[in-house]
């Protein structure tokens, strides 16, 4: 069995890893940029909230659920004239980034939506209360206050990453699905398959220890 | 006449910290009925002093005290603050403006993310407060609510006590000219509710700083403030020196608040023989309630001169708030002569009420 782990295997398995790991980091680094002001917005324009803004809030949300409906494996095809656009090809890992962070913003946003509706309400009316400007009750309060939520959203988000990017490698981006399909399904190779599945799983396990060892360092309330 | 107003106002200046005119606060629900939170309250609180205003739940309490700083725009009326009307600012000064009202909750809200230190040190901070400056007031505030050996701590570790202390010392650090409290005591236990009042208090004698506290409870109106206000359904319907509304409850509805303050309880033995039916009961037992118009004794000589030596006193509880003598005392009297007494007593603005029969 081990016969099946040549050197060639090993470095392809190697590589794979990296292209999943830039795939997964670098998508959720862009679904955190835009995703978080994006859910920051869908809380704080919500009735009753600093910037309430009814009409506003309805679209913000509706394109966040449209983002969310659309099957990734749709999305990946749908997006193609995007991603050409944007990078001039949609093969690779790169071109991979662009669905990847498309499908990544509106998950985000809707997890730090939930964050900051976790966080008190009390607590604006004591930013407020204080003289703080709307800006300074997102930064100051709201968001530090959401930071271990804040944290686990992006567990989420790299986690499911790592899941889509997987699909995202069967059309020709790379990584760790694309060795799985390629050297685990189509020239059948069960010792390769495993392997993939193995540094996928060892990978999701080491995002959500880092993620719980952050929050619980955030942290600090008895909950 | 021009000339009258100006110095109206300007008198109002000297006078009054806080002035409520005539303010209304109108929500609308979603299937477009109208509440009414605050309705038509005018509410002038002099300066340095403490004063309360006490309503049952739902009656405006929160909804009034956050007129006060605008956190909720009033539908109609006026709040000036130190004779500046605050609805005419717009946000950006508004906001300004609150610096010189400090506010503390029921629930604290202190940032969890910030040691006792850092959310003493925050309004600083939001008001750009030089950090060497920002420090030395922090520590200086910390320890004068009592705290300075958790500084670097966490709230999630104080007691709620604690916690609202350094809610205060927060509450103070832009040396505001009015404190708002809003059931600051509420969720604390008895020894921690008297501690926070009594911290309140000193802070006000010190700094004469103008307090303004909302709550529930009669017994905090009655340990620290000057005076009160009674707001029910919106409406102010009461209003005076503590020690007047005391010994002169006008309405029912402060009358009700006085009683929950001097409840003397019933022994439990003779509780547990109580009946509500009067048919062949021996004795009456009545809670009465006295103010400084209806002394006690007195009126126990003046009912015995007239039903005879028939009343007991079972247990009675006098107090002493602002000088002025109040309580409430449980007798007992012949079943047959309860309802003639109860008359009797109110013919003497005396309230009182059957507890039950044996
Ligand atoms: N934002 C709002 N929208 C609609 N109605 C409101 C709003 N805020 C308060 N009310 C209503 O106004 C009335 C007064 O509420 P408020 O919170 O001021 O009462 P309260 O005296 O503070 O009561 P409690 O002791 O329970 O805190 C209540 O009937 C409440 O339901
Ligand atoms: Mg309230």
């Amino acid at each position: 069995m081990f016969s099946a782990f040549t050197p060639m295997v090993l470095k392809l398995l190697w590589s794979a890893t990296l292209e999943t790991l830039y795939m997964t980091f670098a998508s959720g680094f862009f679904g955190a940029l835009f995703g978080i002001p994006l859910g920051v917005l869908l809380f704080t324009t919500r009735p009753g909230q600093i910037f309430e803004h009814k009409w506003l809030n309805h679209a913000l949300s509706a394109i966040v659920n449209l983002g969310r409906s659309v099957p990734f494996v749709i999305l990946l095809v749908a997006i193609i004239p995007f991603t050409m656009l944007l990078l001039g090809t949609f093969i690779g890992t790169t071109a991979a980034i662009v669905p990847l962070s498309v499908s990544a913003v509106p998950l985000v946003a809707r997890l730090v939506e939930g964050a900051l509706l976790d966080v008190p309400a009390g607590l604006t009316e004591a930013a407020r209360s204080m003289g703080a400007s709307k800006l300074q009750i997102v930064w100051k309060f709201l968001l530090p206050e959401a930071t271990p939520s804040l944290i686990n959203t992006m567990t989420i988000t790299l986690v499911s990453l790592v899941n889509y990017s997987a699909m995202a490698g069967t059309v020709g981006g790379g990584g760790l699905g694309y060795v799985g399909i390629q050297w685990g399904y189509q020239t059948y190779n069960p010792p390769i398959l495993i392997a993939t599945i193995v540094i996928l799983v060892i990978m999701v396990q080491a995002i959500q220890l880092t993620g719980d060892a952050l929050v619980a360092h955030f942290r600090h309330r008895a909950r | 006449m021009a000339e009258n107003d100006v110095l109206r106002h300007d008198a109002g200046k000297e006078r009054y910290m806080v002035e409520l005119r005539n303010v209304s606060k109108i929500y609308h629900t979603p299937k477009g009925r109208e509440i009414r939170a605050v309705d038509g309250v005018t509410l002038l609180v002099p300066k340095g002093k403490i004063f309360g205003v006490i309503g049952s739940s739902g009656a405006g309490k929160s909804t009034l005290i956050r007129l006060i700083n605008v956190l909720e725009r009033p539908t109609s009326g006026e709040v000036l603050i130190d004779g500046d009307d605050l609805l005419a600012l717009p946000e950006r000064e508004l906001s300004r403006k609150r610096r010189s009202v400090g506010m503390i909750f029921q629930q604290f809200n202190l940032l969890e993310s910030r040691t006792v230190f850092g959310n003493v040190a925050l309004p600083m901070e939001l008001a750009g407060v030089p950090k060497e400056e920002r420090v030395k007031r922090a520590a200086k505030l910390i320890a004068r609510v009592g705290l300075s050996d958790r500084i670097r701590q966490y709230p999630e570790s104080l007691s709620g006590g604690q916690k609202q202390r350094v809610a205060i010392a927060r509450a103070l650090a832009l040396s505001p000219k009015v404190l708002l409290s809003d059931e600051a005591t509420s969720a604390l236990d008895p020894a921690n509710t008297e501690a926070i009042l009594e911290l309140i208090r000193t802070i006000n004698r010190e700094t004469g700083i103008t307090v303004i506290l909302i709550t529930h409870e009669m017994d905090v109106v009655k340990s620290i403030c000057d005076e009160v206000a009674i707001i029910s359904g919106g409406k102010l319907v009461e209003q005076g020196p503590v020690r007047e509304i005391f010994s002169r409850p006008k309405t029912e509805v402060a009358k009700e608040f006085i009683r929950t303050t001097v409840t003397t309880k019933l022994p439990s033995d003779l509780e547990e023989k109580l009946r509500k039916d009067p048919d062949g009961a021996e004795k009456a037992y009545l809670r009465i309630f006295f103010t400084a118009d209806s002394e006690e004794s007195p009126l126990i000589h003046a009912a015995s001169e007239k039903f005879g030596d028939l009343f007991d006193i079972i247990s009675s509880g006098i107090e002493t708030s602002s000088g002025v003598k109040f309580g409430s005392e449980i007798i007992s009297c012949p079943a047959g002569i309860s309802a003639a007494a109860v008359a009797f007593l109110a013919a003497r603005h005396v309230s009182s009420e059957v507890l039950g029969y044996v």
